[in-house]
């Protein structure tokens, strides 16, 4: 099925006034993609969730399943969720607790008023797709935290659904479950074909699990693209900070002209700009910018080379394969990655800043 | 002594008046509804078991005793399955539905269980007059239900509370309409809360005095409070051993069900913490 | 476009909620709110089964403040709040202090709590009854078996005996059910502030005052609240221990208005229920103005 918002946004009425949660949203998910909102705490991504689901009715703007308003709010024609069919696994399950797990996958199908063979065989097959035909018994309050996860998702696909919803699902794991179960997700995701909308506020599950990533700010979209986009052509300083760990450095720089190039000046030193990374951004001479750099794009050197800035580690944190430095450079705190492990606080090193993936963004942006 | 010993000591006492104060009473009535004299105490005459009192109660068709429980029974029942019922619907509303200035709906209705029991008892006695339900069940059934409704719908919503909102999200996105999410989710896992509130609206119910007083004329619709109340003697003698066994016949299961379901009834109270 | 949807589907907000409120407010509104504004308007009214109603103004109201009867009642019922509510607080406070020790048998202890709150007042009050009685009461026995009379002593025939006699089943009602209600917010006191005044050397009197208590405040000022108003309005144990004698001295409020609305005068019989709810109306809020003033001094 394909989702389609249309201008969408979401206001809520509060003591203290009025809440925008969510302003002009438009998004499109092709059929049987599997979709990732992206986004800190407060953006807005699970309203926006609760959107889809018709949990909450928008402000303005339109919905569409394929071909079909779920929700208007100009006409106030507004689907109610059980007419969408649509389904949800939410942060903590909402397995209900006084219902065994064979219950809780047949509680949808019960609702809607199917037959007890069909109902039977559809709750076998899911516990089948999910490994838990021997939990049928079990009240949800035995399960542990993984298995209520399996459940939790059976549940939802029980009764074919033409679009999951999953709001934070995995985020109650531990990370080793966690990982686990991403695999699994994408799997049964790709095996079942069912349109998917992801909301997460980590990033690594984000690139992990998503065809494409819309990132979410204070209820606005940021970016919308694949991981790789979002990687590699970050439209925002927000972006580029929130994606990619350990995250972007952003350094204020000054654009000089240098030839019939672009340089950025840098405390004393001044950079030539590669044309790869001016391309597509409006910069001229005489503007302030944001230098991004991701830590992997910054050599750390011990002894002196010309085109190298001076700096003095701060701190040093390994990371196994890899160690992440802090240094203090022309005023600025920047991370880099290593792989010279006899590095120590307080050396004074050189480093190189590799421009040609540099992303310069606007001052102010 | 250490202090421990006294404390220890202190304790003891004070458990030992604690069980003597809260029991004494209905001991001694137990044991006057088994006396074959009332007058048993004075020394003169020795103690003797009997059942004729208990016989008495439950037989002699001038009593009406039987009647009187069955009535207590059928209004109290009827009033709290009501309360409940309608409790569970408020609290859904209050908990679940945008409703305009909640707070203030709830505190108003905590707020009518202030109004003396006195100044409802004059109307009611002419509605029902009006209605001609004086005597009957319904005159003693609505009002109940009423009466017990600011205990019960504040009970319901702490409890209603407590349960996560996602859990109703899931219903509503497995297809349930408002009432059956509260019906098929809400209520099952909310059921010690109910069962609760149940409890307590049929104490509450059971031990009301003052409509019943006013509302009931005979055996017809009086409850057990009012006909023990009125009980008297034919001859000027009052029957203590009847009314004792009367009262004992009315109270043992009333104690009962209150010791067997303590912890549902002290979660109840607790939450309401506001009502004697 | 496979199914039109339904303008304002059900599971919209809008008039919803109001059907899950209605049958709450109908009952309440029939059942409390009509009588009380019924027995307001009768209040202005002379209306007697006999002679039918007429608008008499504040006739009533002035007759009241000129009736002997009103007063004793009156000065009956304040008196009777007065003993009864102290009593009973001090009592379930103890109790519950004891209780929230760790006892052995303190589930048990914990059921005899509940037992005298779940027997019908009106019940237990012909228990006391009996146990107040001049020949075979409990009352007498026990006092001359322990040599303090001599001669049995008619408890329900003087005013100050006969006040304690209705006196004391209210508090052995209520006190334990105070108690339950205390023990539930000392329960929720963390028992590292015990632990930690312990350490720093303080008494069990000082932990008391300087711990307990001001942290079972809110819980102790919401039972005042309710006990009195609860005390206020007595009526179960006066109406059968006393029938408000002797000569009217045990006579509550909620019996004197009952009593005329039992024989027919509503008029009266309302403006007595009216007063007695304003009385209550004013000590609740004096209640409420102590509480938040205390609150805001500390």
């Amino acid at each position: 099925m394909r989702l389609e918002l249309d201008s969408v946004t979401k206001r809520f009425r509060s003591l203290r006034g009025v809440i925008r949660a969510l302003e002009g949203i438009d998004l499109r998910v092709e059929d049987g993609e599997f979709f990732v909102l992206l986004g800190p705490s407060g953006c807005g991504k699970s309203t926006l969730l609760n959107l889809v689901a018709g949990l909450e009715k928008p402000s303005e703007g339109r919905i569409r399943f394929d071909d079909q308003v779920v929700a208007d709010a100009a006409t106030q024609d507004v689907l109610s969720p059980r007419q969408r069919n649509v389904a949800f696994v939410f942060q903590d399950y909402a397995l209900y607790p006084h219902l065994t797990v064979a219950g809780n996958l047949a509680f949808p199908l019960r609702v809607a008023g199917a037959a007890r063979p069909e109902i039977d065989r559809a709750v076998r097959q899911a516990a089948a797709t999910l490994e838990i035909a021997e939990l049928l018994d079990a009240k949800p309050a035995e399960l542990s935290g993984g298995q209520r996860q399996r459940v939790a998702i059976a549940r939802a696909i029980v009764r074919n659904p033409r679009i999951f919803l999953m709001d934070e699902p995995l985020s109650n794991l531990d990370a080793q479950l966690r990982l686990a179960m991403r695999g699994e997700l994408k799997r049964l995701q790709r095996r079942l074909g069912i349109t998917t909308l992801y909301v997460t506020h980590d990033q690594i599950e984000a690139m992990s699990l998503g065809d494409r990533i819309a990132v979410l700010r204070r209820g606005a979209i940021e970016q919308i693209g694949t991981p790789w986009d979002l990687y590699e052509c970050p439209a925002s300083p927000f972006v580029a900070r929130f994606v990619g760990s350990p995250p972007m450095n952003l350094v204020p720089v000054r654009l000089v002209a240098e030839g019939e190039g672009l340089a950025v000046e840098l405390g004393a030193h001044r950079l030539a700009l590669p044309p790869r990374a001016r391309a597509g951004s409006a910069l001229a001479p005489g503007d302030g910018a944001l230098c991004g750099l991701r830590p992997e794009q910054i050599a750390v050197r011990r002894g002196s080379a010309e085109d190298a800035l001076p700096a003095t580690i701060s701190s040093v944190e390994p990371m196994g394969r890899e160690i992440l430095l802090e240094l203090e450079c022309e005023g600025h705190l920047i991370r880099a990655l290593s792989d010279d492990a006899s590095l120590r606080p307080g050396e004074q090193v050189r480093v190189r800043l590799d421009l040609r993936k540099a992303h310069l963004f606007p001052e102010g942006a | 002594m250490s202090e421990e010993v006294w404390r220890r000591l202190l304790t003891a006492a004070g458990a030992l008046f604690l069980v003597l104060f809260s029991l004494a009473p209905f001991l001694f009535m137990l044991l006057v509804s088994a006396s074959g004299r009332p007058d048993f105490l004075t020394e003169s005459v020795p103690f003797s078991v009997t059942l004729e009192h208990y016989a008495r109660v439950l037989a002699a068709a001038e009593l009406h005793f039987p009647r009187y429980l069955l009535n207590s029974c059928v209004v109290s029942l009827a009033a709290a399955a009501a309360a409940v019922l309608v409790a569970s619907l408020a609290a859904y509303a209050l908990t679940r539905l945008p409703v305009p200035s909640k707070m203030a709906l709830l505190f108003g209705v905590l707020a009518l269980s202030m109004f003396p029991q006195v100044s409802l008892v004059g109307h009611l006695f002419k509605m029902m007059s009006a209605l001609h339900w004086i005597n009957t069940y319904q005159a003693l059934i609505l009002p109940y239900a009423a009466w017990v409704l600011p205990l019960s719908v504040w009970i319901m919503v702490s409890y209603f509370l407590q349960i996560p909102r996602d859990l109703d999200r899931a219903a509503q996105v497995d297809g349930c309409s408002h009432l059956q999410v509260l019906a098929r989710v809400l209520l099952p896992v909310a059921r010690p809360g109910l069962f609760a509130v149940f409890l307590l609206a049929f104490i509450f119910c059971f031990n009301e005095f003052m409509f019943a007083l006013m509302l009931t004329r005979d055996a017809a619709a009086r409850t057990v409070p009012v006909g023990i109340a009125l009980f008297e003697g034919l001859h000027g003698e009052t029957p203590w051993g009847t009314i004792m066994a009367a009262s004992a016949v009315t109270t043992v299961p009333v104690v009962a069900v209150t010791v067997a379901f303590q912890r549902h009834i002290i979660s109840g109270l607790t939450r309401g913490a506001v009502k004697g | 476009m496979r199914r039109r949807p339904r303008a304002r589907a059900g599971w919209q907000p809008g008039l919803r909620p109001w059907w899950f409120l209605l049958p709450l407010l109908l009952l309440i509104a029939l059942f409390i709110l009509l009588p009380v504004l019924g027995t307001f308007g009768t209040s202005f009214h002379e209306d007697t089964a006999f002679r039918g109603r007429s608008f008499n103004g504040l006739a009533n109201y002035l007759h009241a403040l000129r009736d002997a009867g009103f007063w004793q009642s009156l000065t009956f019922t304040l008196l009777f709040v007065l003993v009864s509510v102290p009593l009973e607080l001090i009592l379930g406070l103890g109790f519950a202090l004891l209780l929230d020790r760790a006892l052995p048998w303190r589930p048990l202890l914990r059921v005899c709590l509940l037992i005298p709150w779940a027997i019908p007042a009106a019940i237990s009050a012909r228990t006391w009854e009996l146990i107040y009685n001049y020949q075979y009461g409990l009352a007498n026995y026990i006092l001359r078996s322990l040599g303090l009379i001599d001669a049995p002593i008619n408890w329900l025939g003087s005013d100050v005996s006969a006040f304690f006699c209705v006196v004391i089943p209210d508090v052995w009602r209520t006190a334990p059910f105070a108690a339950i209600i205390f023990l539930a917010g000392l329960q929720a006191i963390p028992r590292q502030l015990y632990a930690q005044a312990r350490v720093d050397g303080a008494h069990f009197l000082q932990v008391f005052w300087r711990i307990t208590l001001p942290l079972l405040r809110p819980v102790l000022i919401v039972a005042l609240l309710f006990r009195t108003i609860d005390a206020l309005r007595v009526f179960d144990p006066i109406y059968v221990i006393t029938g408000g004698g002797p000569g009217g001295a045990t006579t509550s409020l909620s019996l004197f208005a009952y009593d005329y609305f039992a024989s027919g005068d509503f008029g009266y019989g309302a403006c007595i229920s009216m007063w007695l709810f304003v009385i209550a109306l004013v000590l609740a809020l004096i209640y409420v103005r102590a509480a938040r003033f205390a609150a805001e001094a500390t």
